[in-house]
């Protein structure tokens, strides 16, 4: 359980990186102790044209409200795109997420 | 060449007829990134719809986007006033009225669209994806069937349907 555990805090530091590293992306939440999910959305872009883009892609992400529709009026977005993570992804994996994000930057016209 | 968008022009096409332009159009690109920025850049030549239309009457429900849509009947034809929040969906709404805008609602009530079929884009039919092509469809054959209820009562043409 302490290996799952250190994966998985392994894969959210790099996910991490990577996402705060893209150009035109808006995070969600600071606090130190996220795991598991990390919710996002590229600037000017409606979460649901990244979500069938990157699904088009092969990468497989939540978008929209999460049923939180109160909090989405807090934020002021119509929703958000959310990657989760857990003991069976890999490093890679987040490479071709982000490899997606960029792919959808593109195609979108951003 | 690959088709940069499919304009209007205005003549009476059948719909069979600008089902197989959308084809047509569709065969021209290779990948599904053109295909998806074709229906981007279709998206974006759609006419703006008036603010004062986007209505929750006018809305359909959904979460994942919003989508507006309302029509008027002149002439025994229906024009469509429609848009989205997000490009894709937007652009599938443009394909769609490619086809039914300036269409008799007899006609679109017994549309079979199956353009949507042709060009590979059923997938986003399913009713997983909220406001899908589906739903939107659902709701143009609502808007014709009740301009049809509406012509057959004598107050037609009307103004908005809805």
């Amino acid at each position: 359980l302490e290996a799952v555990f250190e994966h998985e805090k392994d894969l959210m530091a790099y996910a991490l990186e990577k996402i705060r590293a893209l150009d035109r992306v808006v995070l969600y939440g600071n606090t130190p102790a996220r795991c598991g999910v990390i919710s996002f959305n590229l600037e000017n872009a409606h979460p649901y044209d990244v979500g069938m883009v990157l699904d088009k892609y092969g990468i497989a992400v939540r978008t929209g409200m999460h049923c939180a529709e109160p909090l989405m009026a807090k934020l002021g977005v119509s929703g958000t795109i959310r990657a989760s993570f857990a003991l069976y992804n890999t490093r890679e994996e987040i490479d071709k997420l982000l490899e997606g994000l960029e792919k959808a930057l593109a195609i979108l016209d951003l | 060449m690959k088709p940069e968008i499919l304009e209007k022009t205005g003549g009476a096409r059948s719909i069979r007829d600008l089902e197989d332009e959308i084809v047509l159009a569709f065969n021209e690109l290779q990948d599904w990134m053109d295909k998806y920025a074709f229906v981007i850049r279709m998206g974006r030549s759609l006419k703006a719809m008036d603010p004062d239309l986007k209505t929750q009457a006018n809305a359909i429900a959904g979460c994942q986007s919003k989508v507006w849509i309302a029509c008027e009947v002149q002439d025994g034809k229906m024009s469509f006033y429609a848009e989205s929040d997000a490009l894709i969906v937007k652009g599938l709404i443009a394909l769609l009225l490619h086809v039914l805008d300036q269409q008799p609602p007899e006609v679109i009530v017994e549309a079979k669209l199956d353009f949507i079929e042709r060009i590979g884009l059923h997938s986003n039919l399913s009713p997983s994806r909220a406001n899908g092509l589906g739903s939107i469809i659902k709701q143009i054959k609502h808007l014709a069937e009740r301009a049809l209820e509406t012509s057959s009562s004598g107050d037609y043409p009307g103004s908005y349907v809805q």
